[in-house]
Formats: structure tokens, sequence, C-alpha cells
């Protein structure tokens, strides 16, 4: 079932007298239950693109469909009720100051109709969740950045939303905080099925807990799909360039840049980058290569990533022997499905 | 109830000055329709005061909102209504209270019977003390960080709430000190009212201290308007520290 859809949203801001075009005519579809990522470089438009979700931002044009809702036609007040069902965390968390923990996660269910005694309740079911129990009585200034990203969660969570955005949510906090709330953010995902649109420039976020990923550039999704896909498999240069950043096979760019002697290549040898796609990553394909073919092997580089559970190989090798051997090579294995590139 | 009130504060005032008079001994303070004067005095400052203030911070509280909520890219964006209250403030800021005082003349006759004496100078007081506070609180409500009025919409906050729930509880200490402010500039006020018959501390010391030339007369004045000054500051400093987290 689609818990988001997006339907040719443009977004133009009038900035004196001239338009900025943060978002041109994307369409997105979120299923029930993904982490669905959205990345790009400071700019792309990501924040208007997920402020359209829940019309912080209302989009100049394009449609917006919630929970099979088009918030577009929906009079003031019920967009506030269906708001109450999309949770929303942000990058500065956004904490009530004069308030204390407990009283920002109810913050939300204050004119639910909830009792107080239920109210209470809930927010100590929260602050468990989210492992803050014994600052239930702090206030946001005394707590560490992670720890107010936990509250900013539970809050966001406090009317049992089925949907949570996150704009840059992690982009404040160090690496081993950021695993930590991307953990949480799993649990939520897994354990309360709420589904997550995750806005973020760190491809390492993505990688790490999204099913579906679109890549945005100056206002356009230039690429969408499932993860291991887009991984194994990427067709744009900006896609390409955010994988990159995760791995470091881009030293191996580098080195070939600065002529460093362990890439440096004799006149009957090539050198090959190998992506394995999640089908044939346990093929035995290196040791039918060796078999078959009259050549030498020699591993320059070799990294293999788990993605939604299952494996993605990066493999930079040198192959010495004669062309025909190479050439065939080659060709052999691309037909196993592994994606070829000739680095020199 | 009110005769009780007043008998109580002067009362205390008295005391004060008597207090006032053990450690400055002055001669004026010998001559008791003096000292009658000059409680009297301090009571119809305070009643100017507090009268004048609650009704001006009241208003000025609502008036500042407007301005924030109907501002450009505000809650309630507005371009009519935040013209004429933006307007108004700079109107009623622009000109000297002195000047406001025969201008308000008409309206007072309208809305309290008088445009004389302590309660005809509670309009023109009021309509002092507005603008003024209505300023500090927009400036007030500048501070709040605007990501908390996304977060507060993004949870389905009506725009009321989000002005009662965020805007003004989230600036408490911040409207406190403007409280504080707006209060030790409407004292200087009420001086200048008394000059057309509100009475006060300003007559007072124009009285005596000018005219008679008694310069203990004037001095007692200052200390006692320090004392309101210095009680209105600490009692803001101490609320503003203590709601700060
Ligand atoms: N309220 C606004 N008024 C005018 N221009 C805006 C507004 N919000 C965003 N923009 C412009 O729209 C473009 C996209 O901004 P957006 O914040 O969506 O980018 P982003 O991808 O989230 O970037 P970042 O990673 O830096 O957060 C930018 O050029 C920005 O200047
Ligand atoms: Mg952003």
């Amino acid at each position: 079932m689609e818990k988001v859809v997006l339907k040719h949203i443009s977004k133009t801001f009038q900035v004196k007298e001239q338009d900025v075009h943060a978002v041109k005519d994307v369409s997105l579809q979120v299923e029930a239950g993904d982490i669905f990522g959205v990345i790009g470089f400071s700019g792309a438009g990501k924040s208007t693109l997920i402020r359209c979700v829940n019309l912080l931002e209302r989009p100049t044009s394009g449609e917006v469909w919630v929970n099979g809702k088009n918030l577009l036609e929906l009079p003031a007040k019920s967009l506030r009720e269906e708001r109450k069902k999309i949770g929303m965390i942000f990058q500065h968390f956004n904490l009530m100051r004069s308030r204390t923990v407990a009283q920002n996660i109810a913050y939300p269910l204050k004119g639910s109709g909830k009792s107080k005694v239920e109210i209470e309740a809930k927010v100590k079911e929260l602050l468990e969740l989210v492992e803050l129990a014994d600052k239930a009585k702090a206030y946001p200034s005394q707590l560490s950045g992670g720890q107010k990203q936990r509250v900013a969660i539970a809050r966001a969570l406090a009317n049992d939303p089925s949907i949570l955005l996150c704009d840059e949510a992690t982009s404040a906090l160090d690496p081993q905080t950021t695993q930590s709330i991307l953990q949480l953010l799993k649990q939520v995902n897994e354990k309360l099925n709420v589904t997550i649109i995750i806005i973020t420039h760190e491809m390492a976020v993505v990688k790490q807990i999204c099913n579906r990923v679109a890549i945005m550039e100056a206002g356009v999704v230039v690429e969408q799909g499932n993860i291991l896909d887009i991984f194994s498999n990427p067709q744009n240069q900006t896609t390409k360039n955010f994988i990159n950043t995760t791995t470091s096979i881009n030293e191996i760019y580098e080195m070939i840049e600065e002529e460093n002697p362990l890439v440096k290549l004799e006149d009957d040898e090539i050198m090959l980058r190998l992506t394995y796609g999640s089908s044939n990553t346990d093929e035995p394909m290196m040791s039918e290569l060796v078999n078959r073919f009259n050549l030498e092997f020699n591993i320059v580089f070799a990294n293999v990533e788990i993605l939604s559970s299952t494996p993605i190989g990066n493999l930079v090798v040198k192959l010495k022997g004669s062309e025909t051997d190479r050439n065939a090579a080659v060709r052999y294995i691309k037909e196993q499905g592994v994606k070829v590139e000739v680095l020199n | 109830m009110g005769s009780q009130i007043s008998h109580i504060v002067e009362f205390i005032i008295g005391k004060i000055i008597e207090l006032i008079n053990n450690f400055l001994p002055m001669e004026f303070m010998n001559n008791p329709i003096m000292i009658r004067g000059l409680v009297q005095a301090t009571w119809e400052t305070i009643w100017m005061l507090l009268i004048s203030g609650s009704i001006a911070l009241v208003l000025g509280l609502v008036v500042g909102v407007i301005v924030t909520v109907t501002n450009k890219d505000g809650l309630l964006e507005n371009k009519v209504l935040y013209f004429i209250f933006d307007k108004f403030i700079n109107f009623f800021r622009a000109v000297p209270f002195v000047i406001l005082i025969p201008l308000m003349m008409g309206l007072s006759r309208l809305l309290v019977g008088t445009a004389t004496g302590t309660l005809g100078m509670i309009v023109t007081l009021v309509f002092g003390i507005i603008p003024f506070f209505a300023r500090q609180v927009q400036s007030a409500l500048a501070d709040v960080d605007s990501g908390l009025i996304e977060a507060s919409i993004s949870m389905g906050d009506s725009p009321f709430q989000i002005i009662t729930r965020v805007y003004l509880r989230e600036s408490i200490p911040g409207l406190i000190r403007s409280i504080s402010m707006t209060l030790v500039s409407a004292l200087g006020l009420t001086a200048m009212a008394g000059q057309v018959g509100g009475g006060g501390l300003g007559a007072f010391a124009i009285r005596y201290g000018y005219q008679s030339q008694e310069v203990d007369a004037t001095w007692t004045t200052v200390v006692i308007i320090l004392l309101i000054v210095v009680i209105i500051e600490s009692s803001a400093n101490y609320f503003a520290k203590k709601l700060t987290h």
C-alpha cells in the first residue's frame, strides 16, 4: 500500500522578483514499511520536498497524497488532524526549552482527548522506547544532541503516527551518536510499523537503514529505486559520486591519477573494477576465471558490504595475459551479470 | 476593600519615609502636612502605574502578538492588519508624551468621563505605554526559534495554539524583562502626567522641590522612585532567571 504519493510536485520561491525553483516536477511513491531515503547535495531541494509531505510548504503545483488523502484539498482543520498522524523530526531538534523532557513528549497529546493518566502512561512508554526514562524531568538544555534527538523522536511518535519524516536528523550528531539514532529509527520502523522518509546528504545513512532511495540534484530526482539496484548498478553520475563517498574505492581513482606504482600497469595488463550485484555475489566466479583463462590475477582492492541484508561486492583486479584472453575474460565476467568498468 | 488596601499601602509608604528620615534626617519631614502629601503622592504614583500599566500590558501584548503574526511570512500574514497596527505603534511612539496629554483629552472624556485628575490621566498613560510595550513584545516573540513554530505546525497545532503554547509560553523570560522595562519607563510617564493633575511624586517634586526650593523634598522623591524601580527590576530578574531553562 502506498503511504505517501507525490505527483509532479514543483515548488518555486520568489526571492526579490526572482524565481527560485527549489523542486521541479518530482514524483515519488513511498510504500508502507519503507525507510525511504532522499539524498542530495546542499540546496538540492530535499528539505523543501519533505516539507511538502505535511504541507509545511505548499507546493506550487502537483498533488500530495498521504494515507490515501489528497492533503491539498483538505480544509485547515482536517489538515491539522492529518498532520498529527505524520511525525516529524529536525536537524536542530526543535524542542521547547521551557518544558521538561516529559512535557515536550506530552506536548502533542494535549487536546487529544486522552486523560491525564493516559498521557502519563504514554509518555512513560515513549521514554522507555528511546531509553531516556531517567531524564523525564530534565530540561532540553541539560541534554546532549543525541538525547535531544531521542526526545524529538519520542515526541514525534506520541500520537502513534504511521509516517515519520526526518530532515537531516543526524547531521548535527557525531558518528557514534548517528549510529544509535539510526538504530532507533530502524527499531521504530520494524516494531511500530512506522513508514520513514529520511533526508540526508550522507550516503552512509542511506546505506545503513534505507530500503529505497531517491537521489536529488538541482530540484530534480535524477534516479530512484531499490537500494540494492542503485548501489550495484547506478546510472547517474551524481549517484555514482554519492556511492563512492561511502567506500574507499575512490582512492583507486586518485592513485591512478597520481600514477601510484601500485596501480601501474604493464603492457599486457588491464585493470578492472567489478561490482557484484545481489544475485551473483556468491558465485565462485573468480576460481572459474582462473580455470578458464590463461591469465594472472592480482587483486588491488576488495570490499563487500551488506545492504538490506544482501552483500554487495566491489573489486579492483589486474589481469595479466594476452589480449584475446583478457577480452574473453571481460566478456565472461559481464555474462555473469557483474558490472565491469575498465579503469585505464 | 479598596480603601483597606490603600490604608495598608499608605502605612507601608509612611514606614519607608520614616526609615529614610532616620538615616537622612530632613527638616521638612517634621512638617506633618508635607509627610501626608508625600504619602499621598507616592500612593498616587503607584496607583497610576498599576492601573494604566496593567491595562496597557494586556493591550500591548495583544498588539505585539498581532504585529508579530500578521507580519510578512508570519503565522497569519495579513498586510492590512499589519499595516494598521504597525502604523498605530509608530504614531504613538513618535508623539511626545506631553503632546499626547492634550491629544487624548477627547478620548479620555469619552472613555472615563474626565480628561483631568489621576483618573483622567489613565487613558493617556495607557496610550503612551501600549506602543512601547508592543514593540518589546514583538522583539521578545521574534526571539522564539522559528523551528519551534514549524515543529508545532507539524504536530497539528492551530494558529491560536501556536500563539499561546509556543510564542507566549516559550518567551516568558523575555516577556518578563519587557514588562519590567515598560513599567520603569511608564514610571517616567506618570511623573509627567502628574503635572497636569494626575498628582503623584512628579507633581510633588515640582511643587515642593522646584517651586518652594525644598531640596530635601526632591531627594526624597528620588529615593522613593529608585526604590520602586529596584523592586520592579529585581523581581523581574528573579522570575526571568527562575523561568529560564
Ligand atoms: N523559504 C524559502 N525562500 C526562498 N528560497 C528558498 C526557501 N527555502 C528554500 N529555498 C531555496 O530552495 C533551494 C532548495 O533548498 P532546500 O532547503 O530544499 O535544500 P536542501 O536540499 O534541503 O539543502 P540542505 O542540504 O542545505 O538542507 C535553495 O536554493 C534554497 O535557497
Ligand atoms: Mg535541508
